[in-house]
């Protein structure tokens, strides 16, 4: 019988390969590969896991532990940059021109503003206008809110935006004195013309910067110096940013960062600059080691950081206060110019200390100043402005 | 667990393959049950509880069914009392007779996310038709609760289907073979149902998404009867994508699961797609609904009402919202009417226009499908017969979706299946490595757009 038994599996063994079988065995070739870049390239740290995934018996009961975990595995996942950059490339070839969001045009890359909700900006304005109500009698307080360049550069998108960015803002200022907010929509419009965001990031270039300061130089009752008291040096002609991030596409013309000069002397005297209860004190805001890396944006007061205090030489006793996201870094080249101080926080990154420390009867004025994407998602604008007046 | 997601296909699959080859062919239907579990305890392991009580009531009443062959009335109480608990569950849990969410989250027990436990319409339909064939003594009494467990709660077709009759799983439960030639066939069907739910249905029905976003007093003509069509696809690709996955696996483990989609969208008239959508679902109905109500005995009324109440259930099985029924009562209507009116005179018509009229009323019952607010499906269909037929939207979003559009309609009739058999004939080794090859590329490109993360979160289909 083990004769014969054997004889049969010998027979079934001289079968001709099928090639059938091919596609399930690159499937499971490909499976594995995937498996061994898991096992062999270099650990991710277990401090992810442990922020990202909850363990509780009602996640594990409700579905979401296991929803946590299909979430993490599919950021850290191997291959999963090369994936993306593939699968974007693939979906340009296929005529698809909008990725992530973000519309690729011939010339430069656009963010769409796609909100799921007004809800945190409701509460940021909300708490905001509280803020401004509380400080009016003591020191001018100011609004300023960026559209992003899906609004500037709307007429050149392939498809009417869902959101209208201006009418949102009208809303949002409509409830506030009209001293009291600043118009940086009609002064970009106005200078379109200009490069005034950058083709592969979603953040202004220094030239939109100046177009926004000379709006907020008026607002806040000063005389904006003319672009011509600058000397523009070119100071990179290859940075990618944030756009070319999420898309993975290179679009013909790359970026180049611009600094401005003051042509007179720079008032700047000292720049300290806190995170997390450490102090670090520079000369400039320009932090020109970013220059030859891939986050050359940060070439304006380098890394993010919770408070920035940027000091010069003008003795007019003029103090500027400004809450801010990253769009007010490339600004600093130009507010310092009428402040003797100008000091800069991130509500993002500011704790309760930080906050309490600022001593507001200090300064001469306060503007709140965020694009609009901030604006529609960043609840801490409204949670930590709390620590800086009585709640009702 | 979605099919497409990372877990399923790089990490459960492989896993559950593997066991399942290595282990001898006496645990393979245990290794089958355990998976089954493990995959649905991953997506509700609340609702885990409900499908072991399916599996123990119906392996308990069908022994009872069987052992008292001689006791008349209590085998009828046995079985009365089973299909009451079985509806009894249906409708708790698919149609929320107690509003069981608010009650858990009154008595701050647990916030349940989801209220339709994954795959109840699958598998309490194939619980029902183990005992209502039992009963009938159509079939054997399973007297190994892991086979009958693994028929229940086989994981492959817990969320899409197809239903399978024990019927036609029963014998396969018991001794099934698997061989190469089974597996790269059903790795095959696998591979496609992929690709038809990743890149075919999730887009379009972000397509369709997008469209809803618009208000529908500005939508013009052309903008609203794409959009329908592609909801059309959405539906389409997503449930026979389910399917053709369900069937891949369930042949890779050497079970032949029955065709769900039969190719409807190349019907002639609407009661040949109905013949051709969802294939087991409308068997299961005809077979244990409207044969217990006498078929086609009764006068015309009662039988055109018997019809209509199918429809209506068939409706309600996609969801239990009015426009499910609406949907299921529109179709059912069209259908009795093709019989009574027109149904002679248009089968004269050429092949194209009884396809262009099979299509126009499918796509008009597609409206009450998609839009759960039935206010607004009057709105949309005005907004596909009336205002402007033309913007700049339809223009771009006809020029970003115009190459999904021909690959869905290509995808969508038997073109594909034409052109293989005319050269299978021709050039046989040829065709065949040209379907290697590109199932090759399929496989590539579906697991690039996979890691890639690009995949929309869409579940359209997965709780129903």
């Amino acid at each position: 019988m083990s004769f014969f038994k054997r004889k049969h599996d010998q027979t079934r063994l001289k079968k001709p390969f099928q090639i059938k079988i091919i596609p399930s065995i690159v499937f499971c070739i490909c499976v594995l590969t995937i498996g061994m870049f898991a096992l062999f390239s270099s650990k991710q740290s277990v401090q992810v896991t442990s922020t990202a995934i909850e363990l509780s018996l009602a996640n594990l009961l409700n579905g979401q532990l296991s929803v946590q975990i299909e979430q993490y595995l599919q950021t850290h996942i191997p291959l999963h940059k090369p994936s993306l950059f593939l699968n974007n490339h693939l979906q340009v070839v296929l005529g698809n021109r909008q990725i992530n969001q973000v519309f690729i045009l011939k010339d430069k890359m656009i963010e769409s503003v796609y909100p799921n909700s007004t809800a945190i900006s409701q509460q940021n304005s909300n708490q905001i206008n509280r803020f401004i109500s509380h400080y009016e009698n003591q020191i001018p307080c100011y609004l300023g809110l960026i559209p992003t360049a899906a609004e500037i550069y709307k007429d050149e998108l392939p498809t009417q935006e869902d959101f209208n960015q201006q009418k949102f803002i009208l809303d949002i200022y409509s409830d506030f004195p009209i001293s009291s907010v600043v118009d940086l929509h009609s002064s970009l419009s106005s200078s379109k013309s200009n490069k005034l965001f950058y083709n592969t990031d979603s953040h202004w270039t220094s030239s939109g910067a100046y177009a926004g300061y000379t709006a907020i130089a008026k607002s806040l009752g000063e005389t904006p110096y003319p672009e011509e008291t600058f000397n523009i040096e070119h100071a990179s002609y290859d940075y990618y940013g944030n756009l070319y991030q999420k898309t993975m596409i290179k679009i013909p013309i790359s970026d180049g960062i611009d600094i401005y000069h003051f042509s007179r002397e720079s008032p700047i005297i000292e720049v300290e600059k806190w995170l997390q209860g450490d102090v670090e004190k520079f000369s400039s805001i320009l932090f020109r080691n970013f220059l030859t890396t891939q986050e050359q944006q940060y070439v304006f007061l380098g890394k993010p950081y919770s408070i920035a205090n940027i000091q010069t030489n003008l003795a007019n006793g003029k103090k500027l206060l400004l809450f801010k996201d990253s769009f007010a870094d490339p600004l600093m080249q130009f507010i310092p110019l009428h402040y003797e101080t100008t000091t800069l926080v991130d509500l993002d990154l500011a704790n309760k200390t930080e906050l309490q420390n600022l001593r507001l009867s200090d300064y001469s004025a306060i503007l709140f100043l965020y694009d609009i994407n901030t604006f529609l998602t960043d609840s801490y604008i409204s949670a930590k402005l709390e620590f800086l007046f009585p709640s009702q | 667990m979605e099919f497409s997601s990372i877990t399923f296909l790089l990490i459960f699959l492989p896993t559950v393959i593997l066991t399942y080859f290595v282990s001898p062919k006496r645990f393979r239907n245990i290794v089958l049950l355990i998976f089954s579990f493990i995959f649905y305890a991953w997506t509700d392991l609340f609702y885990l509880p409900i499908l072991i009580v399916t599996i123990l009531l119906d392996y308990c009443s069908g022994r009872l069914i069987f052992t008292l062959q001689k006791k008349k009335t209590t085998r009828n109480i046995v079985f009365i009392a089973t299909l009451f608990i079985h509806l009894l569950i249906l409708l708790q849990f698919k149609y929320q007779l107690l509003p069981l969410h608010k009650i858990c989250k009154s008595v701050n027990v647990l916030s349940i996310q989801n209220l339709i436990p994954i795959g109840i319409s699958i598998y309490s339909l194939q619980g029902l038709s183990y005992i209502i064939d039992l009963y009938l003594n159509k079939i054997k009494v399973q007297k190994n609760i892991i086979h009958l467990a693994t028929y229940i709660s086989f994981f492959p077709q817990l969320i899409c289907g197809p239903i399978v009759r024990y019927s036609d799983m029963g014998n396969e439960l018991e001794s099934r073979e698997e061989n190469y030639n089974k597996i790269s066939k059903g790795y095959s069907l696998f591979i496609r149902g992929l690709a038809k739910k990743i890149f075919l249905a999730d887009n379009m029905l972000l397509f369709w998404w997008d469209i809803q976003e618009i208000d529908t007093q500005s939508l013009p003509i052309l903008t609203a009867w794409i959009g329908i069509l592609a909801f059309s696809f959405a539906v389409y690709f997503y449930l026979s994508g389910y399917s053709e996955m369900a069937r891949g696996i369930g042949k890779i483990f050497g079970f032949e699961l029955p065709i769900n989609f039969n190719y409807p969208y190349i019907a002639k008239s609407v009661s040949e797609f109905w013949r051709r959508w969802n294939t087991t679902l409308t068997v299961w109905c005809k077979t244990y609904i409207f044969t217990a109500f006498g078929k086609n005995k009764g006068s015309f009324f009662l039988i055109t009402l018997k019809l209509l109440g199918l429809w209506v259930l068939t409706g309600l099985w996609y969801g239990h919202s009015l426009n499910f029924v609406l949907w299921g009562l529109f179709l059912g209507i069209i259908i009795i009417f093709e019989k009574i009116f027109w149904g002679g005179l248009f089968s004269r018509f050429p092949s194209i226009l009884q396809k262009l009229y099979t299509r126009i009323i499918t796509l008009l019952a597609w409206v009450i499908f998609a839009i759960p607010d039935i206010h607004q499906i009057p709105k949309y269909l005005q907004a596909m017969f009336s205002g402007k037929w033309v913007d700049n939207q339809t223009i771009y979003l006809t020029q970003k979706y115009i190459l999904l559009f021909v690959i869905c309609f290509l995808c969508c009739s038997n073109f594909w299946y034409i052109l293989s058999l005319k050269y299978e004939h021709k050039r046989p080794k040829l065709t065949q490595w040209t379907q290697v090859i590109l199932e090759c590329i399929l496989t590539i490109v579906c697991l690039i757009y996979i890691i890639s993360g690009q995949v929309p979160l869409t579940n359209f289909f997965v709780r129903f």
